[in-house]
């Protein structure tokens, strides 16, 4: 209840800053209902059911003293618990600083090329493909850049202080980027480097043709990569989660793709990507051997089997299940409506996550419906995930 | 023989240079009547534009939308989403190239030239307040306007990534003011026609208002509205796509 309260004064605390000019706050108060069906061919089945979620988002910049400027996003979250929850997903301070600008704080969103893949990201990259975006989180980060009219240069630390940390998106990292505009083209490079991953060096492109068409592509080369392996089939039931990360030698990062639009407003996306880092064929069967043993009749009492079942299932939540993917979207815009139908495929084992979206958007009003389906071939990864479906029905009202 | 072929080549050599000259003289004279159009839309070269659209549908109110547009010379515009819903997209062109940023997104997209399309009010009609070095053309004939004697130019696009590709424009003859346009697409068809109203701010005659009337019909149309225009210095980063993501674009 505190807490309500706090971001309810914090919030109106920001409102009179809307009056300057540069300055601002924007408001973003929504309502979301989750709901999902169960796939009762998972062992990890997850119930059927409706969520609840109520949100206000305040995003605001200002002016603050001597030459610093300000920038943040805080989000307030009701859930079907009742428990108000407030995040600052962004607090960012940016200055000049000699001949670049330095931006201190918990920066969201990366950089780079691709829409549903991401291999130059130097910090955690955008959730583009959830099922409806958020505010995403940001990372603690310190940077400073150069820019001029066709170049920039990024030096940044990203999660200063921590070297490897529990999950990837935390590790510590230092990361060069480059920028060159060549005409048509937008040209990337990066160098990074975390304790996790080694060294890693990738470059990328953007290029329009023509009036309608757009090509992008991007590799990415690491020194090594961490993959999340649970416990093998022939190991007990474990009493605490017996996950752990382990250390593969060379890894990679490959992106291909391109966009197309028309002056009626279709556009069409493909991208087919390639990342190493995810499970292979053989883990992913060492991962359905250690399901089929937890399941065993008498393998261990029922509470202990479902927290290991639980364990297993983090490597469901990977950011990509199969090393390849083949992205295909289709969006038409015709006044205040967007549709968009988009189908994942996971060539390597027929999975296949379909999505249809349909936005209204009137003004200040956006009224957004989103289904998807998981689903493909009978042996998947796709299928093994604990739903069949999932859709969302969100209304937000701008301020 | 030889003597006659000879001076009839130094006539024709002669004509040709002749008419060289007037063509160049014509497409400076355009050129010049261009710019002093522009003065009117755009008094500075590099400047902040607050603008206001509305959209009406037979007569009603049916959008209204707030943008701010920085601009400087060499094609370079950077406009930025202000209503409710849209505040943080950006949209960045520099000459044929353009990028967009999306609320809540850190990573600027690099979009096509079909993409920059902003609803019924194309890109160009915000972001693009200058004639002169995006169109060449001749002086096509005089016309009257509401009662003020006008020429009338026949232009044509130099580059192909410009929302309309042909343009025929009425300018006051007395001042220069742009009175009436009207907008054609690369196939010739024509999309809208642009009248202007001006108004005397800060001492000068300014374009204050631009109504676009959706020549393919359906009784649309769209006001374009200068809420305010202020000179400003505009540095090269601020036009870098890589700098879009950034909150420091304070004065």
């Amino acid at each position: 209840m505190r807490a309500g309260w706090l971001a309810v004064g914090l919030c109106a605390a920001l409102v009179p800053l809307a009056v300057h000019g540069e300055d601002g706050v924007e408001f973003k108060l929504g309502t979301r209902l989750d709901t999902q069906t169960d796939n009762r061919d998972s062992p990890l089945a997850a119930s059927d059911g409706f969520a609840g979620t109520q949100t206000l988002e305040a995003r605001w910049r200002f002016d603050a003293l001597a030459g610093n400027r300000l920038r943040g996003v805080m989000t307030a979250r009701r859930e079907r618990d009742g428990v108000l929850r407030m995040r600052s997903s962004e607090l960012v301070l940016e200055r000049t600083l000699g001949p670049g600008h330095l931006s201190v704080g918990k920066t969201a969103g990366d950089w780079g090329v691709g829409y549903g893949f991401h291999p130059l990201a130097a910090a955690r990259p955008e959730d583009v493909r959830a099922l409806y975006p958020v505010a995403p989180e940001g990372t603690p980060t310190l940077a400073w850049e150069v820019f001029d009219a066709q170049r920039a240069l990024t030096v940044m630390l990203v999660n200063p202080g921590r070297g490897r940390a529990a999950q990837p998106a935390d590790d510590g990292a230092l990361a060069l980027r480059l920028y060159r505009r060549a005409g048509a083209r937008d040209e990337y490079a990066l160098l990074r480097g975390s304790a996790r991953n080694g060294v890693e060096a990738g470059i990328g492109a953007a290029q329009v043709l023509g009036e309608a068409l757009e090509l992008h592509g991007a590799l990415l080369a690491q020194q090594r990569h961490a993959t999340w392996l649970g416990a093998a089939a022939t190991e007990a039931p474990a009493a605490r989660d017996p996950g752990r990360w382990r250390r593969f030698g060379g890894g990679g990062k490959a992106l291909f793709g391109m966009s197309w639009s028309s002056a009626a407003h279709w556009s069409l996306l493909a991208e087919a990507w390639l990342e190493r880092g995810a499970y292979d064929a053989g883990q992913w069967s060492a991962w359905r051997a250690r399901n089929a043993a937890l399941l065993a009749p008498g393998a261990a009492p029922p509470a202990l089997v479902a927290a290991n079942l639980g364990w297993n299932a983090a490597s469901l939540r990977a950011p990509e299940l199969r090393q390849k993917n083949v992205l295909l979207r289709l969006a038409h815009e015709q006044g205040e409506l967007d549709a968009s139908a988009e189908a994942l495929w996971m060539p390597q084992d027929d999975g296949l996550i379909a999505t249809l979206g349909l936005t209204w958007k009137a003004g200040p009003w956006r009224l957004s419906l989103r289904w998807r389906r998981f689903g493909g071939a009978s042996g998947s990864v796709a299928r093994a995930l604990p739903a069949r479906g999932a859709g969302v029905v969100a209304i937000e009202r701008a301020f | 023989m030889f003597k006659k072929i000879g001076n009839m080549t130094r006539q024709c050599a002669l004509a040709g240079a002749l008419a060289l000259c007037c063509a160049h003289a014509v497409a400076d004279e355009v050129a010049a009547m261009l710019r002093r159009a522009d003065a009117f839309r755009l008094p500075d070269a590099s400047a902040q534009v607050d603008t206001l659209v509305q959209s009406y549908q037979d007569g009603r109110l049916d959008k209204e939308r707030r943008y701010q547009v920085l601009i400087r010379p060499g094609g370079r515009a950077l406009v930025l989403f202000r209503s409710p819903g849209e505040a943080g997209q950006k949209v960045l062109m520099v000459g044929d190239d353009f990028w967009m940023l999306l609320p809540g997104s850190a990573r600027p997209i690099r979009i096509t030239p079909l993409q920059k399309l902003l609803g019924e009010a194309a890109t160009g009609d915000i972001a693009t307040m200058t004639w002169s070095g995006d169109y060449s053309g001749v002086i096509a004939g005089e016309a009257m306007l509401d009662g003020v004697p006008c020429l009338e130019l026949e232009l044509s696009a130099l580059r192909p990534s410009l929302s309309y590709q042909r343009i025929v424009l009425r300018v006051a003859r007395r001042d220069g003011r742009p009175l009436q346009a009207d907008l054609y697409a690369a196939s010739q068809r024509k999309l809208k026609q642009a009248r202007f109203v001006l108004e005397l701010r800060d001492g000068r005659q300014v374009v204050t208002r631009m109504t676009l009337v959706d020549a393919i019909g359906h009784g649309r149309e769209t006001v374009v509205s200068t809420v305010s225009t202020r000179p400003r210095q505009l540095g090269d980063e601020l036009f870098n796509p890589m700098f879009l993501g950034r909150a420091d674009l304070a004065p």
